[in-house]
């Protein structure tokens, strides 16, 4: 509380208060889907290890290329979501905030497209998410992630629009913070779900 | 947040990326799952602290999402070292 008293003299000490960017429910939210999405690996975690042979060999046939260029993806969509935030926040014309947005939407519909390639390549192979336990895993824990992309990309589609109308600068922060925060989540869950369900063996 | 921050950031995402993607060929069986986890959790925490911008919201809303990350992960690499049958 001695930097709220400094305040008054030297306003510059309020940047350096903690402040949790955009809104608190949306940070509610994004709890929640972090606790799912652990229930989730961790229920992947118990049935490879009751079934490490099936697991391993069925994994082998992912396309492990695709995993990692998805990666690529979320990851630069991430980062032009933060280039976008801090555009608006660092008073740079609406444009450039909106084109940096425009580029993690275009990164979005990137992953959707290999994911959609991914899974029409099962789809003819016959997979189903009955044919054994770990595509039964990989099915639904990757189209729930996929779920999660689409909505992120109507909310950084929403973000994008109000942009480019000069809806957020400094001081305007919380609309654009609060979508920022939610894509980072649905980037953080694929850090974990690519490694887990692609690469460890 | 700095401009040149978030892209060595971004940079460091895909260099830890390209190992994970490489480290899948190599038999190292618990080292390679040790690293890949390593790097999830150097990614993840960055993502964290420095994407969402918690670096400057309050140490619990920190403990919170990172130590989301840190228990998946010690969770994950349990069952992956001990857990097999």
């Amino acid at each position: 509380m001695l930097c709220e008293t400094v305040n008054r003299i030297q306003p510059t000490c309020k940047t350096a208060l903690p402040r949790l960017p955009g809104d608190l429910a949306v940070w509610f939210f994004i709890l929640a889907e972090l606790l799912v999405f652990a229930v989730f690996f961790v229920a992947y975690a118990v049935a490879r290890s009751r079934d490490t042979a099936l697991f391993d060999t069925m994994q082998a046939g992912l396309d492990r290329n695709a995993g990692a260029i998805n990666t690529v993806l979320l990851v630069t969509a991430s980062w032009c979501v933060a280039r976008a935030v801090a555009a608006a926040e660092g008073r740079l014309r609406p444009a450039t905030t909106a084109r940096w947005l425009v580029g993690a939407i275009a990164c979005g519909a990137g992953f959707t497209l290999v994911k959609s390639a991914e899974y029409a390549d099962k789809i003819a192979a016959g997979v189903t998410l009955s044919s054994d336990t770990f595509h039964m895993f990989y099915l639904s824990l990757t189209f729930f992630h996929f779920m999660h992309v689409i909505l992120g990309m109507v909310v950084l589609a929403v973000l994008a629009i109000g942009s480019a109308r000069g809806r957020y600068g400094p001081g305007r922060m919380n609309g654009l913070e609060s979508g920022a925060a939610y894509w980072h989540m649905v980037d953080l869950v694929w850090l974990v779900l690519f490694p887990l369900v692609y690469v460890l063996h | 947040m700095n401009p040149t921050r978030l892209d060595l950031i971004w940079l460091l995402l895909l260099a830890a990326t390209a190992i994970s993607w490489w480290a899948a060929e190599w038999r190292g069986g618990g080292g390679v799952t040790t690293l890949v986890l390593g790097l999830a959790l150097l990614k993840g925490t960055l993502v964290i602290l420095d994407y969402m911008g918690l670096r400057g919201a309050g140490p619990r809303w920190r403990a919170l999402v990172v130590g989301w990350l840190v228990v998946v992960l010690l969770a994950i690499g349990t069952i992956f070292l001990f857990g097999a049958d």
